[in-house]
């Protein structure tokens, strides 16, 4: 029985858009343990993106606790969060968020450059986070010599870079088309056979039955638990 | 460090109209502020000159008429002074160790061959010369025993010797003053003298007060001049001459019409005063200047965060902390307002050199050259520093503060 990663307790989220606020999220409680692959899909506007935000900790919440290896985040410091973003976390967003003006290897090293390993091991990490996903030959290109497929593959090296414990993949295939983004998929499937957590979002319900659990959500609030 | 260079080259390139404009600006504060110093300090050490041309902290004494009645004496009495109260000064004013007598005569012949001149003729002692910064350009000045020994010896003023010699060496050769002959002991040195009580020392002539005395046989002095030990003193020394005269020639001390003082010391406070007032003024207009580069700096980097909210939220999601971004955008503003300052003193500093190249005549006579100093670079790299950090920090400030999933979802 692996352990519990992460765990929310009536997390909701609230945003004031001028005078009229929006529930993003009610009470959402969910809880996702070491090692899973899960997805979690739901139409548009309906939470999915504010909830990877919170489990990511881009964003806390309005109200409800968020535990991750039983400890409450809200309790951190914006650096404590910031460190905590570096060595738990690897992020994949849908449009990829390469740093344009910097190579391929500059842009897997990104993480690495805030904490405290040297030059030389950076360089040796970056390799083996893109050889992880068959981009090493690539690493002294800039993003816009790259095709989609490519670019994610990159951005996946990013988020792995630093051996996170969670993965936080916001629709990751949303913009590939349905050959590459099955690729993509089948490197996250690696990742969670190696161990890792993955949180997969989609609105694909294709994609999602890839996942070993899949947590549907609709207006904010988990559908049929 | 490396990164952040980079970065600024890439930045560069994507904003290279923007970036130039804002490195000029800087540059052009740069200049305004090092220029309006350098003038000021130029202008600042012509005044100083122009000053000491007259002499330093000294003192003019003119005979006057009593105003007040004193031990039984009226008013309306001429004070005169003769020439031996020069020593009496020095004799009984221990802070007083300088003291000539002076007599005063225009429109005195001087022919040397075929030339004839007018000019005005001085009778002093040797410390005169000391105290008006009359240095000898050729030859010497009087001295005691041209003094003691009533010499027929004259020294010219640099105009007055041009005029009668031209080119010519003139020390040694004889002239003729009212038909009686006088060697050439010496030229002046041309100074720079903005202040004068009976025209320029230029156009004059000296001999010794003892010759000058025998030959017109005048019993009483036109003026008295003396220099207290320092600058500080001279408003005693001024209360004890009117003690000792008055005390000699029986008028109240106070009286202030018996004696007429002129005190430069006090006057070159005021002008001191003026001229770092000056100084300060066109520092601070410079300044300003640099202070509008500061807002184009602020302006640009705002902009520049602006562009780069993606860019913050993805460094912010893969563990970048606030600091981290502040110290970005800070460095690249500091470093922007560095190649400009840089680049603005290079140029300032050549202007000024290639100033130095100027002869002093005509208006820089009276206003000097811009003239760096070791302050002027210093004061500008703090004031650039100041302005650069302040402009550059309340951007940064905005980018580190940026919520992370924000910056995500900023398009």
């Amino acid at each position: 029985m692996s352990k519990l990663l992460i765990e929310t307790r009536k997390v909701r989220k609230e945003y004031s858009m001028g005078e009229k606020k929006v529930e993003a999220i009610k009470n959402m409680s969910i809880k996702v343990k070491e090692g899973e692959f899960i997805a979690i899909i739901g139409p548009s506007g309906s939470g999915k993106s504010t909830l990877l935000h919170i489990l990511g900790c881009l964003d806390l919440p309005t109200s409800g606790e968020y535990l991750y290896k039983g400890k409450e985040v809200s309790t951190y410091s914006d650096d404590q969060l910031s460190a905590f973003r570096n060595r738990e976390i690897g992020f994949v967003f849908q449009f990829f968020y390469l740093l344009s003006r910097e190579n391929v290897l500059e842009n897997v090293k990104l993480p690495l450059l805030y904490r405290d390993t040297n030059g030389k091991k950076r360089d040796e990490m970056a390799i083996e986070a893109l050889e992880k996903v068959g981009m090493a030959h690539r690493k002294e290109h800039l993003p816009s010599e790259l095709s989609g497929g490519e670019r994610q593959r990159v951005a996946i090296a990013r988020a792995l870079v630093g051996e996170p414990n969670l993965i936080l993949a916001d629709e990751p295939t949303g913009n590939l088309d349905t050959k590459t983004g099955e690729a993509i998929i089948s490197i996250f499937e690696e990742l969670s056979d190696a161990g890792r957590t993955v949180i997969l979002i989609t609105h694909e319900m294709e994609l999602a039955e890839k996942a070993e659990r899949i947590i549907k959500i609709r207006d904010g609030e988990i559908e049929g638990g | 460090m490396k990164r952040v260079l980079t970065q600024l080259t890439q930045d560069f390139r994507a904003y290279r109209m923007r970036f130039l404009l804002v490195i000029f600006g800087v540059s052009w504060g740069t200049i305004a502020i090092v220029l309006n110093m350098a003038f000021g300090v130029g202008v600042m050490t012509q005044i100083e000159k122009g000053l000491k041309g007259l002499g330093e902290h000294i003192g003019i004494l003119w005979p006057g008429q009593t105003s007040v009645p004193y031990k039984g004496l009226g008013i309306g009495r001429n004070i005169r002074f003769v020439p031996e109260d020069a020593e009496l000064l020095k004799e009984r004013i221990d802070i007083i160790k300088k003291a000539s007598p002076e007599y005063i005569h225009w429109n005195q012949t001087i022919k040397y061959r075929e030339i004839l001149r007018n000019a005005k003729v001085c009778g002093v002692n040797a410390s005169y010369g000391e105290m008006r910064s009359i240095d000898a350009g050729a030859g010497r000045f009087i001295n005691k025993l041209d003094v003691e020994k009533r010499r027929r010896v004259i020294f010219l003023g640099d105009e007055e010797k041009e005029k009668i010699f031209g080119h010519a060496e003139a020390v040694g050769k004889r002239v003729l003053l009212n038909g009686i002959p006088f060697t050439v002991i010496g030229v002046m040195k041309k100074k720079i003298q903005t202040n004068c009580y009976s025209g320029n020392d230029q156009n004059a002539v000296f001999i010794p007060y003892s010759t000058f005395k025998t030959m017109y046989g005048w019993l009483y002095i036109n003026n008295m001049v003396y220099q207290p030990v320092s600058a500080d003193l001279s408003t005693e020394a001024q209360e004890e001459i009117s003690r000792v005269l008055g005390e000699k020639y029986k008028f109240d001390p106070r009286d202030k019409e018996a004696l007429g003082t002129w005190d430069v010391a006090e006057q070159e406070q005021m002008t001191r005063k003026i001229s770092r007032g000056i100084e300060i003024f066109l520092s601070i207009v410079g300044a300003m200047t640099l202070l509008i580069a500061g807002a184009a700096i602020a302006n640009i980097m705002y902009f520049i965060v602006d562009e780069r909210t993606r860019e913050i939220g993805v460094k912010r999601s893969v563990g970048a902390t606030k600091s981290d971004i502040l110290r970005q955008f800070l460095f690249e503003s500091l470093l922007l307002s560095a190649i400009g300052g840089a680049l603005g003193l290079f140029f300032s500093m050549s202007l000024v050199w290639f100033c130095s190249f100027i002869p002093e005549t005509g208006i820089f006579e009276f206003i000097g050259k811009p003239t760096m100093s070791y302050e002027i670079p210093v004061i500008t790299v703090i004031v650039l520093l100041v302005i650069s950090v302040f402009s550059g920090y309340f951007p940064a400030k905005k980018a580190a503060n940026l919520k992370p999933v924000e910056c995500l979802r900023y398009e």
